[in-house]
């Protein structure tokens, strides 16, 4: 009965397309939403036949899928739209070589968004590197999609992207499997001077080559299945675009409204052919787009030139909110007060609840770290701490109020730097987690080494990338598929810049890594403390059986309240006038003991 | 019309277990099935909901405001956060330690028609493992009138996606939250 029916997520849903597409190699960056497709894919195939990577970020990720590609084997990488920013010098360059084997870009965007520092539309990256833009509505056609974009890429020789947003990547569907295909495996690299020795004698031809791509990638798109138009015998019509087409029928179906609707999945380019049809049936058209008002514009420009008498309604004339994500809610608002009926939904109200705010787990050593650092920086004048990202951006948060600024990949140092060469003259420190230095920090660090800026750089190395669930880094010494690798060497690496003051410290022993910390603060110069230790959330995991019969309890608690507003682990908490420790959150990593001032905190042993 | 359904609690209550269940439930009964899951801060103690869908005339995993027919917690705060997603005669199910705090039951009573407290503590308090919490609570769930899958489904669910040998105690708990009195408050 549900022979190959499964319920998968959407990024699982991808992740077996790409099987049954027969890639040869799929790289990946990790960021939310689309971290579990690379994580699947090792899954599904137990890496064998697909060369699977965690690449050190997502320019590598795109350049080492480009080059299979190039060498004619299916490749798919995937990354959060914000990857895509990083990846897109490459991206344009690769549009302008074409492809061979098929290359295939998943990126997830977000636009509420719940996990990223901007809310950036892909599309716009489409648009600016000439290369279709599929967006499937469902896990189904997330799958399917996969399968068709491979054929797409090799058919027009470009690479071509696939927008999902959160709603499609962690939402399970059922999905209908099909065979996996065994990879393609018969590598050669043909060369073909004019066409990849990008300069500006040929690329003024390579040029003209991708335009007129884009022009038969519209036509093919216009007569292709990815696009429906429904007609409901009304004079109201809708442009759905990507995933909103659900908050669409469904918006529809709870106001009991008939539309005509185009499903649109094709999102760059848009067919030109497909919405002359739908201004052909429509009185005034409704577009519902996740982000940026792109169709929108386009069919304003394709109205007008057919002369179109209708309204265009949408982003830009104020109908549909500009910011956050979609929902039923808010399309059939926009449906209601465009067609003047009563909104059904504008009586409800929302509970007013408390926002849970995300704290460092308990036993982080990022917050043994932040602890220290803070210590030796409260006694200066003044200080500057610029954060990155990573967990450790979660100690903005208060009480910790750890840093003072933090906002893309790598940016710490550069800012930091910044500060410095327009004359602040507090102390500047940049805080950047392991695999956020290797991903960018070290060109940073490289920039600062070579003009002698007098800074401190905190290295928080966890071994992992744990923000977006612990895949491994240049420095884990493990790859995607759980095989040894080589590690990256920080140490070796910074002193072989020429850092004249480098001083690795465990987090979890205070008094060693203060003195390490405050040595940087106060050298003349470019400083780097290399805070090391493993993230909790994967040592609580390996806890040494004896140390399951430690225990740390508090006796004597005067309440100075010293832990709980500088150090805030969560397994701390106070009740009857006095700290405890909450036994089942704690990880016994005994660094509140050392944070008492008055030695309130001791470790036990079964016999107490 | 379809069945909506809402699972909401805290990280490590087991919600998206749960939404896993009941969706391989229905799909092993042969009906549509759709889920939306969000677990932003599950590994820090965060909220988790999880929506589902089941019926072939919904199209977003995400379930519209004022559209849901059941809603369980394992809270009661994360009770209270969704209420807007509720049908009038939605019938609600919220887990709570007896010594409960009276102005949040007093506020769920006040705004829910078919409320149900019950204390899947005291529930599995045979077994010893509060793990199996979750089993008990889908055992509960499915003796509901208006619960559109079927428990001998639903049981199977459960316990193939659980390791051989977690499988007695759960099987235990959850016909423990079948057997378990409707406690109307
Ligand atoms: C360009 C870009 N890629 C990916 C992400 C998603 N992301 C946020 S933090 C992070 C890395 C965190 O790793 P690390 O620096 O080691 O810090 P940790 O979380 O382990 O403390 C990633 C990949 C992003 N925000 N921007």
């Amino acid at each position: 009965m549900n022979l190959g029916r499964k319920i998968l997520t959407g990024n699982e849903a991808i992740a077996h397309g790409a099987l049954e597409a027969g890639i040869g190699v799929a790289t990946s960056y990790p960021g939310t939403p689309v971290s579990e497709v690379l994580k699947n894919i090792c899954v599904y195939s137990k890496c064998v036949g697909v060369r699977a990577e965690w690449s050190v970020n997502e320019k590598m990720a795109l350049e080492v899928a480009a080059g299979a590609s190039y060498a004619g084997v299916r490749a798919l990488c995937s990354m959060k739209h914000l990857g895509l920013n990083t990846a897109l010098d490459s991206l344009s360059v690769i549009a302008y070589t074409g492809v061979n084997g098929g290359l295939v870009l998943i990126i997830g965007d977000d636009p509420e968004p719940t996990s990223s520092q901007t809310a950036v539309d892909t599309r716009y990256h489409a648009i600016l590197s000439k290369v279709p833009c599929l967006e499937p509505a469902n896990g189904q056609e997330a799958k399917d999609f996969v399968l068709e974009a491979f054929e797409l890429s090799e058919k027009f020789k470009v690479p071509v992207i696939i927008r999902i947003t959160p709603m499609i990547a962690h939402s399970i569907f059922i999905v209908k499997l099909g065979k996996k295909l065994k990879p393609f495996r018969n590598p050669k690299f043909i060369k073909d001077p004019d066409r990849y020795v990008c300069m500006p004698h040929n690329t003024k031809m390579l040029h003209d080559q991708l335009n007129q791509k884009e022009e038969k990638i519209s036509v093919f798109f216009a007569a292709s299945k990815f696009n429906k138009l429904e007609l409901d015998n009304a004079k109201f019509s809708i442009l759905a675009s990507g995933f909103s087409y659900n908050y669409v029928k469904d918006a529809l179906n709870i106001l009991g409204l008939k539309a005509n609707v185009l499903k649109l999945l094709t999102t760059n380019p848009i067919p030109e052919q497909t919405i002359n049809k739908l201004i052909s049936v429509s009185e005034n058209i409704l577009v519902v787009e996740e982000l940026e008002p792109i169709a929108e514009g386009f069919l304003s420009v394709v109205a007008q030139k057919r002369g179109f008498k209708g309204k265009i309604l949408g982003k830009l004339t104020k109908h549909i909110p500009r910011v956050g994500e979609l929902n039923a809610q808010i399309v059939a608002g926009a449906i209601c007060s465009i067609n003047g009926k009563k909104n059904p939904f504008s009586k409800i109200k929302i509970p007013k609840m408390p926002r849970t705010v995300p704290s460092l787990c308990a036993g982080c050593p990022h917050r043994s770290s932040y602890y220290v650092l803070h210590k030796v920086l409260r006694k200066l004048k003044g200080y500057n701490a610029i954060g990155d990202r990573g967990c450790y951006n979660v100690g903005a948060h208060p009480p910790l109020r750890a840093i003072d600024a933090c906002l893309c990949m790598g940016a710490s140092i550069g800012i930091g730097y910044g500060l410095v060469a327009a004359g602040v003259k507090e102390k500047t420190v940049a805080v950047i987690g392991d695999s956020t230095f290797f991903h960018s920090g070290i060109t940073a660090l490289i920039n600062a080494v070579q003009h002698g800026i007098n800074m401190t750089v905190l290295i928080l190395d966890n071994d992992y990338t744990s923000m977006t669930g612990h895949q491994p880094n240049p420095g884990t010494g493990f790859d995607a598929c759980g095989r040894k690798v080589n590690i990256i060497n920080i140490e070796k690496l910074v002193k072989s810049l020429g850092v004249k003051y480098y001083r690795r410290a465990d987090p979890y022993s205070l008094k060693a890594a203060e003195k390490a910390v405050k040595g940087a603060i106060e050298f003349k110069g470019l400083s780097v403390v290399h805070m090391k230790r493993e993230c909790a959330l994967v040592s609580q995991k390996k806890i040494n059986p004896q140390d399951k019969d430690i225990k740390y309890i508090v006796k004597g608690c005067r309440l100075c309240m010293h832990c709980i507003n500088t150090f805030a682990c969560p397994a701390l908490y106070v009740e009857n006038g006095t700290v405890k420790i909450s036994q089942w959150k704690c990880i016994k990593c005994g660094v509140c003991a050392q944070v008492c001032p008055f030695d309130a905190i001791k470790r036990m042993n079964k016999a107490w | 019309m379809d069945y909506n359904i809402i699972i909401s609690g805290l990280g490590g209550d087991g919600v998206i277990f749960l939404s896993k269940v009941i969706t391989s439930a229905a799909l092993n009964q042969g009906v549509e099935v759709k889920c939306y899951q969000n677990h932003g801060h599950a590994k820090r103690g965060g909220s988790v909901v999880a929506h589902i869908r089941i019926g072939k005339n919904s199209f977003s995993p995400m379930i519209p405001f004022a559209t849901a027919d059941l809603l369980f917690s394992f809270e009661i705060n994360e009770g209270a956060r969704y209420l807007h997603f509720l049908k009038d005669e939605a019938m609600v199910v919220v887990h709570h330690d007896r010594g409960a705090d009276s102005a949040q039951i007093a506020h769920l009573k006040s705004s829910i028609n078919n409320l149900s407290i019950i204390d899947l503590t005291d529930i599995i308090k045979s077994i010893d493992d509060p793990n199996t919490r979750n089993s008990a609570m889908l055992g509960f769930i499915i003796t509901l009138d208006c619960f559109p899958l079927k428990s001998s489904i639903c049981k199977d669910a459960l316990l193939m996606v659980l390791p051989k040998e977690k499988r007695g105690i759960n099987d235990a708990a959850f016909e423990l939250g079948r057997r378990a009195k409707r406690q109307k408050i």
